[in-house]
């Protein structure tokens, strides 16, 4: 099937955006890479009545660097970050989950605020920015706000956005060149949606040691302080399956173990190996 | 016909995985009984198979629930056999053939029995292969449901499996344990696969279409190029390049000055098509046989133009050759059509157009054969199967095309191998399809099919008019069996077995969950 017939626009800036969306009573959609969107309209499970295509503000596609932190245009390709096109604040990180999103034609045309705005609970982005700690840049018809990392998900599907603002752009902390981190994915075929993901980031001259276990019904679950895990290598099943029940995992499910191996594997990784192999 | 205008016929991916056909949804309650030194001696099997809420064609509701009685003893001997199979009849999509019709479920019953009988005896699989396999000096060889196995080694293709996986490595390597803590598994599954059965097996079934001579037709062009029209159709298998390499093995005329149309009944012979394994047979004996019709014609025609006796001219190279001189396939084209007055007067007034139908000398079918052997790589926190090493011997007769038939055994593994580790489709305790999506609805792709290994044998079938058999459906049958085999072997230390398909992780992690249950353990997980 093809998508239902929908109305077409492509402003070149935010506010002319939101405006195309205010007056048609929700039933426009913004749009930028259409990889999840695309689909979801050919399946007719979505059928806006019109879409308004982000990728013609040249605002959205604007990287900053500001001393310490780092801001990525909500409109930058998963290819672009593989490629390191834009600015990597993540030694490396970014550039590692990239590579591993969906297939390549998926990340050529894919974006970083399209995959954040959707809010799969199962995709790299909202899982690694969360354990990132990054900022959500929204650009509203009032005015610009800031949304924290904590306050983006509040569940599968649905982010803090309302539905004429637009996300322009997240602002990540620069991690420091000594900072180690590990991402384990588990899915059944390269490329597929993670049915666990456990990311680690463990920056101690920014006094940083944070834990996600992704991949969850819901937002990623953020471990605060995950030093315990590193230092016994994910060994301690004690430990492991406070953190899994802390994340609202039903014990002796499958998906409970699956979760539980892919914290366990990436504790190894960075425990072992500071990073990703590349 | 009935609505007297054109229809067009839309079916998106939603629609075609919730309401299109299914089918491979068997159930076995099956039973071995074998000497302790792994001989067969008897098997004992209830079968069940789900065939959906309608049956498309009248019979096909039963069509492979039907099957499953007469092939499940596959390539072996046995004294006693008895199995009674059910069409159930569900709420869901009907199922129609697809290939390996029924032959993936029975060989992963009875493969996985071989499996069983091979651990109870203390013996390596092959050699609880080698035990019961028919051997080739028995061959041709009536089995215990009458099927008539027409010629073949099945013992050696184990043990070219056996060596070219190097089983003695893999047992070094499951000793040793990996590096990364996943568990090694080897695993093999043979099977012989009938295939080009004609009127006497169809007519046996009591069904309403039987299948009997197979048509094509073939004609010179003024030109000099070979028409060959076929009534089958070719969806993948080459047949354009195989039926012209036909036209060629007779005729001598160049691949490329063979034109092959296929299965249009506006334009070629009426057929019941490509199905069964049986087009490179069927067609390709009806094609062989019209070639061989039309050289007769040519060469009377030759030898009156070379002015010698038909029995002193002989056919080279796409030429009729004489003591002195030669006439081409273009030009004797060119006389018929264009300079009649040179032809002879008796010459047949059909012409270079033949019109033919073939059946082979004996209908029951070829059967090809092929031995799967695998290795795998079991990932048992996460419950994850990688296929390390994958070789298949094929023996499928004499090959008309050794590169056509790599491709085609190399597809039906993808398949199978989609059967056994991805393809399921599953619906919620309220009936809801909860695979309507490819995302939902795993199949294997370029990262899941390994370079598959295959080594051809060429046993003639002596039945067929090069000794062809057909192979198309045979590397989708093997796989499922061979992979759960692989799969079992590196979980049997653990006390594990899974006897469902697919293996997915899920399966895999809840079946170690109930081992560990059974135990008395609290479940757990060691680094």
């Amino acid at each position: 099937m093809k998508a239902a017939s929908f109305d077409y626009a492509k402003p070149l800036d935010s506010l002319d955006a939101m405006r195309l969306v205010t007056p048609t009573d929700g039933m426009a959609k913004f749009v930028s890479g259409s990889q999840s969107l695309g689909p979801m309209m050919n399946l007719r499970l979505a059928q806006p009545g019109m879409l308004v295509d982000l990728r013609g503000i040249p605002a959205l596609r604007e990287c900053k660097v500001d001393g310490y932190d780092i801001t990525l245009g909500a409109c930058i390709t998963h290819a672009e970050i593989e490629d390191g096109k834009v600015p990597d604040p993540t030694e490396g990180l970014m550039p590692h989950v990239a590579r591993g999103i969906a297939y390549r034609a998926v990340r050529n045309r894919g974006t970083l605020g399209g995959s954040l705005a959707h809010a799969d609970p199962a995709a790299d982005w909202i899982n690694t920015l969360r354990a990132l700690d990054a900022e959500f840049l929204v650009a509203s018809p009032g005015g610009e706000r800031v949304v924290p990392g904590a306050d983006w998900m509040a569940g599968a599907f649905t982010t803090a956005l309302e539905a004429d603002e637009i996300l322009s752009a997240v602002r990540i902390r620069r991690l420091s060149p000594t900072a180690r981190w590990s991402y384990y994915k588990f899915n059944r075929k390269p490329g597929e949606f993670a049915e666990a993901i456990a990311v680690f980031i463990d920056d101690s001259a920014n006094r940083v040691c944070r834990a996600v276990i992704g991949a969850l019904d819901g937002p990623p679950h953020l471990i605060a302080n995950a030093r315990d895990l590193i230092d016994t290598q994910g060994r301690d099943m004690a430990l492991l399956d406070a953190h899994l029940d802390d994340a609202g995992l039903a014990s002796g499910t499958y998906e409970y173990q699956v979760h539980r191996v892919a914290l366990m594997r990436a504790a190894q990784i960075i425990r072992e190996h500071g990073r990703n192999p590349q | 016909m009935h609505l007297e205008r054109p229809v067009r016929w839309l079916e998106d991916r939603r629609e075609q995985l919730s309401a299109n056909a299914n089918c491979r949804e068997h159930d076995y309650n099956i039973t071995a009984y074998a000497e302790r030194d792994g001989r067969l001696l008897a098997v004992e099997c209830e079968a069940s198979v789900d065939s959906g809420a309608y049956s498309s064609y009248p019979f096909s509701a039963c069509l492979e629930a039907a099957q499953v009685g007469s092939i499940l003893p596959g390539p072996y001997k046995m004294d006693r056999y008895q199995c009674r199979t059910w069409s159930v009849a569900t709420n869901k999509p009907p199922i129609l053939p697809y290939r390996g019709v029924a032959r993936t479920g029975v060989c992963y019953a009875i493969e996985t029995m071989l499996d069983a009988i091979a651990v109870a005896a203390g013996i390596e699989p092959y050699e609880a292969r080698l035990r019961n396999l028919v051997e080739p000096h028995e061959m041709p060889y009536d089995n215990i449901t009458k099927k008539h196995f027409d010629s073949g080694d099945y013992p050696e293709a184990v043990r070219r499996a056996v060596r070219s996986i190097d089983l003695p490595a893999v047992r070094a390597r499951q000793q040793h344990g990996e590096p990364d803590g996943r568990r090694i598994g080897f695993g093999m599954a043979i099977f012989c696969e009938q295939g080009a059965h004609g009127t006497s097996v169809y007519h046996g079934w009591g069904i309403p279409m039987v299948p009997g001579y197979e048509p094509a037709v073939i004609r010179l062009t003024p030109d000099g190029i070979l028409e060959v029209r076929a009534g089958v159709h070719s969806h993948g298998q080459s047949m354009e390049t195989t039926l012209a390499q036909i036209a060629h093995e007779v005729l001598g005329i160049d691949t490329d000055h063979v034109r092959v149309v296929l299965g249009d009944t506006g334009v070629t012979p009426y057929s019941t098509g490509t199905w069964g394994s049986r087009s490179i047979v069927m067609a390709g004996g009806a094609v062989g046989q019209a070639a061989r019709e039309l050289k007769e014609r040519l060469m009377k025609i030759g030898a009156w133009l070379l002015m010698e006796p038909v029995d002193a001219v002989r056919w080279e190279d796409g030429a009729v050759v004489g003591a002195q001189s030669r006439r081409t396939l273009e030009e004797i084209a060119h006389t018929w059509y264009r300079a009649p007055q040179l032809l002879p007067p008796d010459v047949d007034p059909r012409g270079l157009e033949v019109s033919t139908s073939y059946h082979a000398r004996r209908d029951t079918g070829t059967f090809s054969y092929a031995c799967h052997a695998v290795v795998v790589a079991v990932d048992t926190e996460l419950g994850q199967t990688e296929i390390l090493d994958y070789v298949i011997v094929e023996d499928g007769g004499v090959l008309i095309n050794p590169m056509v038939v790599d491709g085609q055994v190399t597809g039906g593994a993808a398949q199978g191998i989609g059967t056994a580790l991805y393809e399921a489709m599953p619906y919620s305790d309220d009936g809801q399809p909860l695979a309507s999506t490819l995302a939902d609805y795993l199949l294997p792709g370029a990262t899941e099919v390994p370079a598959i290994r295959i080594e051809h044998m060429e046993t003639p079938s002596p039945y067929t008019e090069f000794g062809q058999k057909g192979i198309g459906e045979s590397g989708a049958i093997g796989s499922p069996a061979a992979i759960a085999n692989a799969v079992n072997d590196a979980l049997r230390p653990l006390g594990v077995e899974i006897s469902e398909l697919p293996i997915s992780p899920r399966v895999v992690i809840e079946a170690m969950a109930r081992v560990r249950a059974a135990a008395g353990e609290r479940s757990k997980v060691t680094a």
